[in-house]
């Protein structure tokens, strides 16, 4: 099986028919990858054996030459004051001494563009997570995963939906991660689990065993085994060959059946990697040939040896056969899911993605339910939230109290609409809200109102309003996107100031503290001094004392102004 | 030449009286899991000492909320040539297995502690005939074979580990690491244990007697272990059976010392520094954890500082075991500040309920108005008709 795959190649895109017949072949193709797991789990080694030359440079190693452009696209620290300068993952350099402080967790981005033999490009976008699991709280590494992952949907969204498009628009999302699970040879762990179900809604994750050369083969077996059990019972969505196997023919595609079935079965790819080539002797034929291996004292780990390595397997799934799939995958299913949620919840709404067609009545019950709810959303989304829902129900009245009259009203709710988008993207958003729940609260009781009467009258309702809803909609999203974004970054940055304004403050309580203990040594060490020391510096330093001491019985004096006192020293004199 | 009076004899009483008791040895292993400190307690006695953790519990063990560390206790007798000694192999569970890592030292650091405190309760006891002995005399800490270096969590323990037990670094499953790699990450561990201060323990070099140096020279140099596990026995060569791990591109031996330090660490525990690892713990760290315990109040400030990050280098004991477990802690906010977001978030839906009711209560009551209105004007209009009618 081994022999099937050319060694000299890259990669095995040129028998995938997929990008062939794709109109931006020759554009090339842009892939976004990846690579999520512990450090020391062999994520580097495998990158550059995937592309069959060294590109991302290891953790402590210097850079060197032809290396990618890595750049670091995000950084946050464990501790609040540290500077993404400092930090290990981005100096690249061992040094003992700092090694207890935790590195927090960046991720970088390195662009390499490969050129198959029949001259099709990839531009593959490699996106690394280096400090992912080596923080002692391992928290914000998977939260930190997802608002990148999530932020990358929102700028498509924004883009989307705008008027005017820019045509300089670059694609970011994401198309696959691959997860490496740590050699344990128990099963997945609590940060495998958890990070894995909240990247799941927008990535295609494919789990990874890497370092399989630690597993014998009966190990690997029960490895795999306990991998799936855990996959299955902690219901985590994982990337899944078998999905789309219902679309096909299955007289026509029978191979590619057998294909998918066949990485079912494969699943999770336990892969080993290596940057190292030997050349070694066929015994038979007397030829040499060079293959990237593995060397021990006890033998030689040929990493395309697909009896024991899935390596070529993994990259002709995601270089060749399921490069578009993936593609594919997250634009209309991953995308397209989180779309249709983000879209609801701009509305106010939070319902989950929902059936068009039929069930309008349903629908309009729902909305009108909204009006309830939308008050109580949470306050990031409330202005505009608020507003889209007053101005549905501000229809909706409209509609139900003069239901009679039908061809009158729809250019009407519709002048009413535009009126309201107008107002929408204006930046007195502080004025807005105040407009907006104004209207939400004197819009209480008609709603209540209307809804006794509400399916009756909805049951003629025209379809014009709803679109018009819609094209509102597609018009304020981008401005709500930025718009929660702005805030978000804000929270971040009030708590980054709180922190580090916290830590300074203790640092100050700490430095006057170690000032007011010297003094107080100073003190006792000059009170020591001047008894041993000869007559007149005491002299002198007794006076000084005195001389602080004055001041301050005089001031308590001032301060308490008791006749007593006074008395006593009119009496002494 | 007169007769010995036999007072060279004296070795020889000894060992007969050490022969007879037997000894004690207890041995910790920590780390992450998955890093074969199992296999290799079985390897090292080449009997099965422990059970692997079942599967199914592990899963129980991930379902429930919080994965709890705990402390794990095997104890055995080992004979050999009618030797016998007590084995206490103390596990270590669940360590760092969770997503937040916090504190996940304190149940190991409680444990030593509290075995210390125990033997010295004991001591101060009229009768101390028959003392339950559980200090740990070596801690062997796993080191996962990255190939990159020790991370922020394993130095944290390592540190607070090395001022209570001998501690004995090692590389687990370091068939994952060429030579190569192996050297370079061995140097990297040797410089980062070096930058940190921490004590791990080394062999004494008795300078009188050459052999026994030289053996400990080489033990020195190899530290970190690097060891691989088996319980499994392969045919090497007809007839002959080694322990080693078999795989498709050859077999590693456990005790060869080429391919990892397994025999330098089983002789390093058992046949040359075993004695070395309990008089150490006797009258190092045993002493000075007495000597901090009942030298006062002193001290008494140092664990505040340890909390803060400011580790001092004499080893500090709290005062007191901390009663709970910072992870209970953790956990106890979480639940208080769900608890009362709930209310909150019900405290806003009864207002908003209530709101509503008010409002439905002004409509109905506009309705009503209107209605009499209505029926005024009706029966105005009534009164107006019966007088025109009039």
């Amino acid at each position: 099986m081994a022999s099937q795959y050319s060694f000299d190649s890259p990669s095995m895109r040129s028998n995938s028919p997929m990008i062939n017949y794709r109109k931006d072949a020759k554009k090339g193709v842009k892939f976004t990858l990846m690579v999520v797991g512990e450090s020391g789990t062999g994520k580097t080694t495998f990158i550059n054996s995937l592309l069959g030359k060294k590109v991302v440079p290891h953790r402590f190693e210097p850079e060197f030459e032809g290396s990618g452009d890595t750049k670091t696209l995000m950084f946050t620290s464990a501790k609040s004051i540290a500077l993404p300068n400092t930090s290990v993952l981005t100096r690249n350099e061992f040094n003992p001494s700092t090694a207890h402080e935790e590195p927090g967790f960046a991720i970088t981005e390195t662009k390499v563009e490969i050129i198959d033999d029949d001259n099709t490009k990839v531009q593959l976008n490699i996106l690394d997570a280096p400090g992912f699991g080596d923080n002692l709280n391992n928290e914000i590494c998977f939260v930190e995963i997802e608002n990148y992952l999530k932020q990358q949907f929102d700028l498509v969204l924004a883009e989307e939906t705008r008027i005017k498009r820019n045509p300089r628009f670059v694609d970011t999302r994401v198309h696959a991660l691959l997860y490496f699970v740590t050699a344990t040879g128990h099963g997945l762990r609590e940060i495998d689990i958890n990070c894995m179900k909240r990247l799941a809604k927008y990535v295609n994750i494919i789990p990874v065993i890497s370092k399989a050369d630690s597993f014998t083969r009966s190990e690997l077996q029960t490895f795999k085994e306990n991998i799936k059990y855990d996959i299955e019972k902690f219901n985590v969505p994982v990337f899944q060959f078998d999905n789309a196997l219902s679309e096909y023919d299955e007289d026509e595609d029978r191979e590619l059946i057998e294909e998918c079935k066949f990485f079912t079965s494969l699943q999770p790819f336990a892969i080993i990697s290596s940057e190292n080539e030997f050349e070694i002797k066929d015994p038979t034929t007397g030829k040499s040939r060079i293959i990237r291996a593995r060397q021990y004292p006890w033998g030689l780990v040929d990493i395309n040896n697909t009896a024991y390595s899935d390596f070529p397997i993994l990259r002709s799934v995601i270089l060749g056969s399921h490069l578009q799939d993936l593609k594919d995958l997250t634009h209309d299913f991953l995308y397209e899911t989180y779309r249709t949620e983000r879209l609801m919840k701009v509305t106010g709404g939070v319902n989950g993605p929902e059936e068009d067609g039929g069930n309008y009545e349903e629908e309009l019950g729902k909305l009108s339910s909204i009006g309830d709810k939308a008050s109580s959303t949470v306050p990031s989304l409330s202005n505009l939230a608020q507003l889209t829902s007053s101005t549905n129900n501000l229809m909706k009245r409209d509609d139900s109290s003069v239901i009679s009259a039908t061809s009158s009203q729809g250019p009407r709710s519709m002048l009413l609409d535009d009126t309201d988008t107008i107002e929408l993207p204006s930046p007195k958003i502080k004025d807005n809200q105040s407009l907006s729940s104004a209207s939400t609260i004197s819009l209480e009781g008609a709603n209540t109102k209307s809804s006794n009467t509400s399916n009756q009258a909805f049951k003629r309702y025209s379809i014009g309003p709803q679109r018009s809803t819609l094209r509102q909609i597609s018009e304020t999203v981008p401005y709500v996107i930025r718009h929660e974004r702005i805030l978000e970054r804000q929270q971040k940055l009030e708590e980054m100031e709180m922190k580090s304004a916290k830590e300074l403050a203790a640092r100050a309580a700490l430095l006057e503290k170690k000032a007011a203990e010297l003094k107080s040594r100073e003190k006792s060490l000059m009170k020591r001094g001047g008894s041993e020391n000869s007559r007149p510096e005491s002299f002198t330093s007794s006076q000084d004392g005195s001389m602080a001491d004055d001041p301050a019985r005089m001031s308590s004096i001032r301060k308490e102004e008791t006749f007593t006192d006074l008395h006593s020293i009119v009496s002494k004199k | 030449m007169p007769e010995a009076v036999g007072i060279t004899n004296l070795p020889n009483q000894r060992y007969k009286i050490i022969l007879r008791e037997g000894s004690t040895f207890t041995l910790m292993v920590a780390g992450e899991s998955g890093l074969g400190k199992t296999t290799f307690i079985n390897t090292l006695f080449q009997t099965t000492l422990k059970q692997h953790a079942d599967v199914n519990e592990r899963h129980t063990r991930l379902a429930s909320t919080s994965p709890t560390m705990d402390i794990d206790i095997v104890r055995s007798i080992l004979e050999e040539k009618n030797f016998k000694i007590n084995l206490n192999i103390v596990d270590t569970p669940g360590f760092g297995n969770s997503v937040n890592n916090h504190d996940s030292w304190v149940p190991i650091v409680d444990f030593i502690d509290e075995q210390h405190e125990s033997y010295m309760k004991q001591e101060q006891q009229p009768y101390r005939n028959t003392k339950k002995d559980l200090r740990v005399h070596a801690c062997l800490y796993f080191i996962r074979p990255t190939g990159h270096s020790l991370k922020p969590l394993d130095i944290e323990v390592m540190r607070r580990l090395s001022m209570r037990v001998n501690l004995i670094p090692v590389i687990a499953k370091a068939d994952t690491l060429s030579p190569k790699e192996l050297d370079a990450f061995k140097s990297r561990i040797r410089d980062v244990i070096e930058a940190q201060e921490i004590n791990i323990f080394t062999p004494t070099l008795e300078l009188d007697d050459a052999a026994s140096a030289e053996h400990a020279k080489q033990l020195i140099e190899s530290m970190p272990f690097a060891v691989v596990g088996s319980e499994e026995e392969h045919e090497v060569s007809p007839g002959q059976y080694v322990k080693g791990r078999k795989y498709p591109w050859g077999i590693v031996e456990v005790e060869n010392e080429k391919h990892c330090d397994f025999k330098k660490l089983r002789s390093l525990l058992l046949r040359t520094n075993m004695l070395d690892l309990i008089l150490s713990t006797q009258e190092l760290h045993y002493e000075t954890f007495r000597a901090w315990k009942l030298g006062g109040d002193e001290e008494g400030n140092e664990g505040a500082n340890e909390e803060n990050g400011e580790i001092s280098k004499k080893p500090s004991y709290r005062k007191t075991r901390r009663l709970h477990n910072p992870k209970f802690k953790e956990e106890e906010d979480a639940l208080k500040k769900f608890f009362t977001e709930q209310v909150k978030a019900e405290e806003q839906r009864f207002r908003q309920w209530e709101t509503n009711i008010v409002n439905e209560r002004n409509r109905l009551n506009q309705d009503l108005e209107e209605m009499q209105s209505k029926l005024k004007t009706l029966e105005e209009q009534v009164k107006k008709l019966q007088v025109s009618k009039r």
